[in-house]
């Protein structure tokens, strides 16, 4: 032991937990708040709330070429800009630097993060939609991949309970295929949106809109102040009245006088004791002083992000070849995402003397409506669209608009109506989609990084058609005019919700983590991102991962008391 | 790649270079415009691409497109140099080339239309001559694919920028940073009568 017991006895916990995004403020939400002395690592800086946030009160005119970063400025973020919004001056603070940070595409795969304090629960889209009992269902139905080992009733209570915390907006529906949960007041459709919602319910009997469920207070929740309706989510709220861990799990675990939170602390490998079979801590890189470290503690909870947790399980080669927790060989595969950018926009005639006042962070949902009741004949699952309507800026385009004095006039008259929905669609977990470790290629702190191998395959492409086809449909029956499709390219990762690198399963021959999220082999290591997901759904994923979190929690400190652990 | 089409400004220096050497080939009024618009190399304060005469122009003709009312004008919120540092930053070499070499057709035509430099002729004649350029290029069947001439850019520079700015987002158009509230669906006028200028 290299050691003193001194320093060994500061540098131990009762829990660790990798990561602060989304999963892991919840992480140490709960165990600080059941007692268990916890440190969470995040590999990124400081963002402490509100005074962290550099733009949160900017307005738009303060941004240097209309927000837009110049080609030169650009090098730095080649795959992070290919979300094409998530690259301006007003954010960018929050993504990497792709030249700090590289990885290696085979196939085309993109990772988009964010390294700080918070992760990606600053900048998420903050659609909250509970997976249903059929999504539980789906794979033992279908025969793919492997049944997940939890059921809708047993993951129920815990949507109400993160629900009730998180503060999530929406109105209940009465729907199988989209479960209602414990809602604040639902955000209110424009009068275009329930003229179309009307329409498209009329003609459509398999198909209803509701408005997306959100995580923005509309009211004062838990000591959080309700949305003002800014939009301007991404850039920091000033009122905390989005759901993150600075707003949210964060105050709540410090609370509790239980949490130590170290950022700049890279956790390279997970420490274990062959002898007890079980995890010891983890070892970190200190980014600010090259040192290494190692932390000491009972339980770990890995909430690194599926692909960040996936890895740190690879790199954790000294007592297991393969990396920890891979007996099944399924660690690092059956990546999983969203697959979106591809629906259908018109414009709609008439409303013509009608506006909205404020900027509502939301918009309007239609829930699955594919193999639900009739299966169809091209591809399984299905998927949801989300979308909006709102009116044009000036009416003129760039050639008819005058120049003179009349411009100024000419610029307030207010253009059509207009409205998109945009397909999020299931993903299928492929086994061969996987991601592996590389030491050719290191970061800017001489770490080993990822290689991305995954893609695609029939069913997706083949939905993707469909997601078009009935968006016009759809669109057209509404009395929408200019009807048309598009579709920007299917790509893996970009919408941000990667998932199903450690899946979870009754058998460790064909999975990494069980019911509870506990690595198969080493029963002290939880993981509890989107790593977990034994099948996508087509929902926005971050509620699931809040409520197994939760779960997870419990179930393992449960575990301690009963000396399990 | 060669340095020449590496680095920028080895690029303009080469192209001017090969303009004065073709100077017998070139047309009297093109080989003056190249010199007019490319010799001075001192770039007008304030500007990174522009010189003094570009930059004199580019304000002329942006305050022409949004002149000063009960509002402030183009040139008055910067918008010159924000065209100046758009074509500058954001631009491709090529599409910088062909923005001065644009700002330079203009600059002929203008010369042989009023019979004396844009610079120097009276706001009454530049403003006829910008509006005469704008019908030209907008009024009848517009050509949506066919190369943009100087008018086209600026139009579409000015607008961009002008709606940028504090005065444009806010006196002209409206903006509120904390609405407050969000009222679905009410009347135009109750809802400030003004498009909004940040309509996410």
């Amino acid at each position: 032991m290299r050691l003193n017991l001194k320093s060994k006895q500061e540098n131990t916990y009762d829990a660790i937990v990798v990561g602060s995004g989304i999963s892991g403020g919840w992480a140490a939400k709960e165990l600080t708040e059941k007692g268990l002395n916890t440190l969470m690592l995040e590999r990124g800086r400081q963002v402490k709330h509100i005074v962290d946030y550099p733009t949160a009160t900017s307005d738009p005119w303060e941004f240097p070429r209309n927000n837009r970063l110049t080609p030169e400025e650009l090098k730095d973020y080649e795959k992070q800009n290919r979300t094409g919004y998530a690259i301006r001056h007003s954010i960018k603070h929050w993504w990497v630097k792709d030249t700090e940070h590289p990885y290696t595409e085979i196939q085309r795969f993109d990772w988009m993060r964010g390294y700080h304090v918070g992760g990606r629960s600053l900048m998420w889209g903050r659609q909250s939609y509970r997976l249903s009992p059929m999504d539980f269902e789906a794979n033992a139905k279908d025969g793919i991949a492997v049944p997940w080992p939890v059921s809708y009733n047993e993951i129920a209570p815990w949507y109400d309970k993160v629900e009730r915390f998180a503060g999530i907006n929406g109105k209940k529906e009465g729907l199988p295929q989209l479960p209602d949960g414990e809602f604040l007041p639902p955000m209110e459709m424009n009068c275009v949106e329930k003229d179309i919602k009307k329409r498209i319910e009329a003609k459509f009997k398999d198909r209803m809109m509701t408005i997306g469920r959100s995580a923005n207070l509309t009211r004062a929740h838990n000591g959080r102040a309700s949305c003002q309706y800014r939009n301007m989510c991404i850039q920091g709220c000033p009122f905390g009245a989005y759901f993150s861990t600075q707003s949210s799990t964060l105050p709540a675990a410090m609370a509790t006088g239980n949490l130590t939170l170290r950022p700049d602390s890279i956790v390279t490998e997970i420490l274990y004791d062959p002898e007890t079979q079980k995890a010891t801590g983890v070892r970190i890189l200190d980014a600010e002083t090259m040192e290494y470290k190692e932390y000491y503690s009972k339980v770990v909870f890995l909430c690194a992000s599926a692909i960040a947790s996936a890895y740190i399980l690879l790199n954790s080669t000294e007592h297991f070849a393969d990396g920890m927790g891979n007996a099944s060989g399924e660690l690092g595969r059956n990546i999983m995402d969203h697959h979106l950018n591809a629906g259908a926009y018109g414009t709609v005639e008439g409303f013509e003397d009608m506006y909205y006042y404020g900027r509502r962070p939301n918009g309007i949902y239609i829930p699955r409506f594919r193999n639900i009741n009739e299966k169809h004949p091209d591809f399984i699952r299905g998927y949801g669209y989300q979308g909006g309507a709102s009116r044009t800026g000036w009416k003129k385009n760039i050639a008819e608009i005058s120049i003179g004095a009349k411009m100024k006039e000419e610029v307030n008259e207010p253009g059509p109506w207009q409205f998109g929905i945009m397909g999020f669609g299931e993903w299928l977990p492929y086994h061969e989609n996987k991601m592996s470790l590389t030491t050719e290629v290191t970061d800017k702190f001489g770490q080993p990084t990822v290689v991305f191998d995954a893609g695609a395959g029939e069913n997706e492409m083949k939905m993707r058609e469909d997601i078009k086809i009935a968006a016009a449909e759809m669109l057209e029956a509404a009395g929408l005019k200019n009807v048309g499709t598009y579709d920007d390219g299917i790509a893996l990762g970009k919408g941000i919700h990667e998932m199903g690198t450690a899946r979870m399963g009754a058998d460790p021959k064909t999975s990494v983590l069980n019911k509870w999220n506990q690595v198969h082999e080493v029963k002290n290591v939880f993981v509890t991102d989107g790593s977990f997901m034994t099948s996508a759904g087509c929902q926005n994923p971050s509620l699931t991962y809040m409520a197994f979190t939760a779960r997870a929690a419990d179930y393992a400190v449960k575990e301690l008391n009963k000396g399990n652990l | 790649m060669s340095d020449i089409t590496k680095n920028p400004i080895n690029r303009r220096e080469a192209l001017k270079r090969t303009a004065l050497l073709l100077g017998g080939v070139v047309s009297a009024p093109t080989a003056l415009g190249f010199l007019n618009g490319c010799s001075a190399n001192a770039k007008a304060e304030g500007f990174q691409l522009l010189n003094e005469e570009q930059a004199k122009l580019v304000t002329t003709v942006s305050d022409i497109i949004i002149p000063t009312t009960d509002t402030p004008g183009a040139a008055e919120v910067g918008v010159p140099t924000y065209i100046d540092d758009m074509v500058m930053n954001m631009w491709g070499e090529e599409d910088q080339e062909q923005f001065l070499a644009n700002l330079n057709d203009f600059t002929q035509r203008a010369k042989r239309e009023i019979g004396t430099a844009f610079n120097d002729a009276s706001l009454e004649q530049q403003t006829e001559f910008v509006n005469a350029e704008h019908d030209r290029v907008f009024s009848g069947d517009v050509d949506w694919d066919a190369p943009r001439p100087f008018i086209w850019q600026m139009k579409e520079l000015t607008i961009s920028g002008y709606f940028s700015t504090e005065v444009g987002m806010t006196q002209v158009l409206q903006y509120i940073q904390v609405p407050g509230r969000f009222d679905a669906c009410l009347p135009f006028e109750e809802a400030g009568g003004r498009v909004w200028a940040f309509n996410m």
